[in-house]
């Protein structure tokens, strides 16, 4: 068993200043490199909005009257760290910035020797992990998450009624986010101000800035952040460059111009697209059996819930059915059905590399019905009938793919003058959907 | 995706309405016949013929019943036949002319086929006569032989409606003659008693029997 700290569901960043910083609320307080695909934040302020980030990537996706809501897309890393997200209005004259901290954990599996047969946890931080049984040569493999700021972990191994601990280096590197803000932004000729803000491991007071093209002047000081105001030498759109160092500190140089937006969050123009196929079978009594198969593909806009995405789906579906009449010999029946509607999916469960979804859907489904016999024409008619569906997906994370298997209830029937089908009932299909990353 | 919606959209308009289109009614073997017979004729035909599926209840239902006419009379024992064509025996009392061929299906859908049938004049005899017949046991089946005398006779083809002075006899309407003469199988149901047999085309020439005896 593994125990997880309670996290609260929403963090809420509190601004670091004066009282006209945005207020930010995120969707998630837990992002585990690898599994979390992006995190929504809404950010609450009145004018227009910069916005910068020490890891990732943040792209502004709607504004509703004060309401911002921006996505942040996690750094390709897998060790645990910090993201600090910073949020300030464009045209504040003083460096009223909002600082989001984000705790990115990592996941890894630690591979020890121990005992044969003994039974290991793992304890990192406050959370546990295992127990795993060791093999009969001592071998044991245990998957962890680990917070940023956490260097070992405790591994408690429990053999024959006996206990041991030891304590295992975790190999973490050392990393010290900080990030920059820009203002007014666009910078303006008379000049502004530079804020460059960490997380306070390592202090601001130690930071460094040059700057070419423009004046620095110290403002203030903390361990948490650092403040100059900005003053250009040169006319507008000449170039100016900020070079931000310090002992610990991986040097950044910002490239900016009078007049030019720079720490304004480009506007989402890409919603990433998950396609997914299936392939099964359905069930609903009788001879409403046969074959199944889907392709769809699915969005998460930035306005829903990141454990939320809509889609639309597209399937085929067909059964028949023979049968014999008295002197006329059999007749053929069968059933072509192509259900397509729209559908929603959220998340239930998540432990990688395993989830649990639900979907649920509403279908229009045209099909095409034929009937045969030796004694006539063959006769084929079409129509549209109807299907709502939901049910349970269990994936399975393989690389850019997940693994489905999809179970769901199905009332669905396509109906005409001589015709009663359900195509639909019991679906039980597996497949595949491709997330990326 | 806009392929599959592409030949979605083809397979469906391949697809009819639900409504049954009119059956039609390609031809009719024989298309003629001569006054006083009674021909089975074979029509074949393009239907749909009314049907019901129910996938739940794994069950398939087809109305074949249908009602041909020749001429507004309908024909008798008519049925769908495994190939698809239906038969049916043509009044022998119709008389000579072009006739429209109907059909209607249990659902009312019809065809017409105008002048499909066509009856032309026919030879008759000016009577009938029976060789003489034995008393026979009753509800039991005897043979009974006719000859056409006088007129055309030896040119009669036709059938003779049959009746019995008591009860019923089967069949009613006769076999065709074969140059004039008939051998044909019949039953009288009834109880015991003395009876006759009376022979009658289509003209209205009869022939009579002379008396037997029905016994138990």
């Amino acid at each position: 068993m593994r125990s997880v700290p309670a996290a609260a569901l929403l963090l809420c960043a509190v601004p670091q200043t004066a009282v006209a910083a945005p207020r930010v609320v995120a969707d998630t307080s837990r992002v585990v490199l690898g599994e979390t695909d992006a995190v929504v934040l809404r950010v609450i302020a009145g004018g227009t909005l910069s916005a910068s980030v020490s890891s990732g990537s943040i792209a502004e996706a709607a504004r509703r009257g004060d309401q911002h809501t921006f996505r942040w897309t996690p750094p390709p890393l897998r060790f645990p760290a910090t993201a600090l997200l910073a949020f300030w209005e464009s045209d504040a004259a003083t460096p009223d910035v909002t600082v989001f901290t984000l705790p990115l954990w990592g996941r890894t599996t630690l591979d020890m020797d121990t005992e044969p047969g003994a039974d290991v946890r793992v304890q990192v931080g406050e959370s546990t992990f295992g127990p795993v049984k060791a093999n009969a040569k001592g071998r044991v493999r245990v998957p962890i998450e680990v917070p940023p700021g956490v260097r070992t972990a405790k591994v408690i191994a429990v053999a024959k009624g006996q206990q041991t601990s030891r304590t295992v280096p975790l190999d973490v590197p050392r990393t010290t986010p900080f990030v920059v803000a820009v203002g007014p932004d666009p910078l303006p000729g008379g000049g502004g101000w530079l804020a460059v803000l960490s997380t306070g491991e390592v202090s601001a007071r130690t930071f460094t800035a040059r700057a070419v093209g423009a004046r620095l002047s110290e403002l203030d000081r903390d361990d948490r952040r650092a403040t100059w105001t900005l003053t250009p030498t040169g006319s507008a759109g000449s170039p100016i460059e900020v070079t931000i160092d310090g002992p610990g500190l991986e040097r950044r140089v910002l490239s900016l111009a009078v007049g030019e937006r720079v720490n304004s969050p480009p506007a989402e123009s890409q919603v990433p697209i998950v396609p997914h196929a299936l392939l099964g079978g359905f069930f609903a009594g009788g001879a409403n059996t046969g074959f199944a198969a889907e392709v769809g593909a699915e969005v998460r806009p930035a306005a829903v819930p990141s454990w939320l995405s809509v889609g639309l789906d597209v399937g085929v579906r067909s059964a028949s059915l023979r049968t014999s009449l008295n002197g006329l010999g059999s007749v053929h029946s069968s059933v072509l059905a192509f259900p397509i509607g729209p559908f929603a999916r959220a998340r239930l469960y998540a432990k990688a590399p395993f989830a649990i979804d639900l979907r649920a859907g509403l279908a229009a489904l045209p099909f095409r019905h034929s009937f045969t016999a030796a004694f006539e024409q063959p006769w084929v008619e079409g129509g549209v009938g109807l299907e709502a569906a939901a049910g349970p997906e269990v994936l399975y994370r393989l690389g850019p793919m997940e693994l489905a298997l999809d179970v769901r209830g199905a009332w669905t029937v396509a109906r005409t003058a001589h015709l009663v089908a359900h195509p639909g009932g019991l679906l039980l299909t597996a497949g595949a959907r491709y997330v990326g990353r | 995706m806009r392929c599959l919606c592409a030949a979605l959209l083809l397979l469906l308009a391949t697809a009819c309405g639900d409504e049954l289109p009119p059956p039609q009614i390609r031809s009719i073997t024989p298309a003629e016949t001569e006054h006083g017979s009674a021909p089975l004729v074979r029509l074949e035909v393009d239907a749909i013929f009314p049907f019901s599926v129910d996938y739940g209840a794994e069950a398939t239902s087809v109305d074949s019943e249908v009602i041909v006419r020749i001429g507004g009379f309908p024909i008798a024992a008519t049925a769908l036949l495994p190939d698809g064509a239906i038969t049916g025996q043509v009044p022998y009392s119709l008389p000579p002319g072009a006739y429209d061929v109907a059909l209607e299906l249990g659902d009312g859908r019809s065809a017409l086929l105008p002048h499909g049938f066509t009856v032309k004049p026919g030879a008759f005899p000016e009577s009938f006569s029976f060789d003489p017949i034995a008393d026979q046991r009753r509800n039991r089946p005897f043979t009974i032989t006719l000859h056409a005398v006088g007129g055309q006779a030896a040119q009669f083809k036709g059938v003779v409606q049959l009746d019995s002075s008591r009860g019923r006899i089967a069949p009613e309407q006769s076999d065709p003659f074969v140059a004039g003469e008939l051998t044909q199988m019949v039953t009288i149901f009834d109880g015991p008693g003395d009876v006759t047999i009376t022979a009658r085309d289509a003209e209205g020439h009869e022939g009579t029997s002379n008396t037997f005896r029905l016994t138990n």
